[in-house]
């Protein structure tokens, strides 16, 4: 009789713990991907495109109706002022990859809705990094400590424009899910340049995360890293 | 060419020449068409309207420059964009020449730079503006000052502009005479 009850008491601490560890489910902002067809939240995979048509540097036409042709296409036969729309079509086509490799997170460090208060607190080196120089010279600051002077607003839902006197750039929350294998949910961001009193722009795709509760941020893969 | 939003929703004409707002499409002389030729200069009133259309159209990474074109009905003369690039060009330049002269440590002044490296700083500040060309690129500026032109081909490099541009503008760098470093070295304190 002592052993049954104590397997029982097991048996009920077991089942305790395991309706505690909640599950939190991958989320991909589908509103993030104009023009993407998808099949349904939880099989994103191989979205039909619409909408998307680029010249070529040889003045021709060319349509794109999904990413397995986007991601064929030898970029440099794109027209120059397509060349950065193009780029960001590729970006969003990798996005959706990255998403169908993310799992469900079981612990959740960042907040349920961003805001402008949580953008000044991420790794300065989220913007698309032009060279090493900028890199390490961000290297350990905050957006806000990198930058007093820079002004963070909300662009749209889940997109932020930061600003200073040289830069334009955006941050949109494109996915939530376990990108790292660790448990914790981690953001898939897209980050976009715009120089203000020039004429370049770039764009990167990131992948933050936050292991400890309400510390540090960092990012702990990118799409375009510098060699 | 006519007038066209950016990916982030932003009017622009000519060669990605940004009109900020409402107002600055004032200073744009825009033309009416008559059988797809520009034959009368739109009045305020009429860049006005065409401003207000356009800036109200969809706009994004589905959105290119052709996609534009049936909802325009003023264009710019050629000569006009012309002008407008050089007016960028221009401005340009004289942050070059404030940027690379001798007195910052440069072999040279500017004007007096091997052609090549004046093309490749244009192509360059074209395409950073003038912060970002001297705080972003060090080693590129460092290597100038050097007059090591085969290392600032090295290190011009830009992860965000096509492998042509990039290529351009290294070959032009690439071919400036050797006998210019030796120029330079010997001109340097």
């Amino acid at each position: 009789m002592k052993k049954l009850f104590i397997i029982f008491a097991a048996l009920i601490f077991l089942t305790a713990c395991s309706t505690g560890k909640k599950v939190i489910d991958t989320k991909l902002y589908q509103e993030q991907f104009p023009g993407f067809v998808f099949g349904t939240q939880s099989n994103t995979s191989f979205p039909l495109l619409s909408g998307y048509e680029y010249q070529t540097i040889e003045g021709k036409k060319l349509v794109v109706t999904g990413c397995e042709q986007a991601s064929h296409i030898d970029i440099s036969t794109i027209a120059d002022y397509d060349y950065f729309r193009f780029k960001l079509l590729l970006v969003s086509c990798i996005a959706v990859e990255k998403y169908s490799t993310a799992s469900a997170a079981h612990v959740n460090n960042f907040p349920s809705k961003l805001d402008e208060n949580f953008i000044y607190q991420l790794p300065s080196a989220i913007i698309p990094l032009l060279s090493r120089s900028e890199s390490s010279q961000r290297q350990g600051l905050s957006i806000k400590s990198y930058d007093a002077s820079i002004h963070v607003t909300v662009e749209k839902e889940n997109t932020f424009k930061l600003l200073t006197k040289e830069d334009e750039v955006y941050l949109t929350l494109l996915a939530r899910g376990d990108f790292t294998n660790d448990g914790f949910e981690d953001l898939l961001i897209q980050s976009e340049w715009y120089a203000r009193k020039a004429h370049g722009k770039h764009v990167d795709l990131l992948i933050l995360s936050r292991t400890d509760g309400s510390g540090v941020i960092s990012i702990s893969w990118r799409l375009n890293r510098l060699n | 060419m006519v007038d066209v939003l950016d990916t982030k929703g932003k009017v622009t004409v000519g060669i990605g020449h940004l009109i900020p707002n409402r107002a600055a499409i004032a200073t744009v002389t825009l033309y009416k068409l008559k059988n797809n030729l520009p034959f009368q200069a739109a009045s305020l009133a009429e860049k006005h309207t065409e401003y207000d259309k356009i800036s109200k159209l969809p706009y994004g990474q589905r959105h290119g420059a052709q996609s534009f074109k049936p909802h325009t009905s003023l264009v710019m003369k050629d000569s006009d964009i012309n002008i407008q690039r050089d007016k960028h060009i221009n401005s340009f330049y004289t942050e070059l020449t404030n940027i690379y002269k001798k007195t910052n440590g440069y072999p040279d002044n500017f004007d007096k730079l091997h052609k090549n490296v004046q093309l490749a700083l244009l192509d360059m500040i074209f395409n950073l503006g003038a912060t970002k060309i001297v705080n972003s690129f060090p080693s590129f500026n460092k290597a100038l000052k050097a007059a090591d032109w085969k290392k600032a081909a090295t290190e011009s490099n830009r992860p965000d502009v096509n492998v042509a541009r990039n290529q351009y503008v290294k070959q032009l760098l690439n071919g400036v005479p050797a006998v210019e470093k030796n120029t330079a070295a010997l001109q340097m304190p």
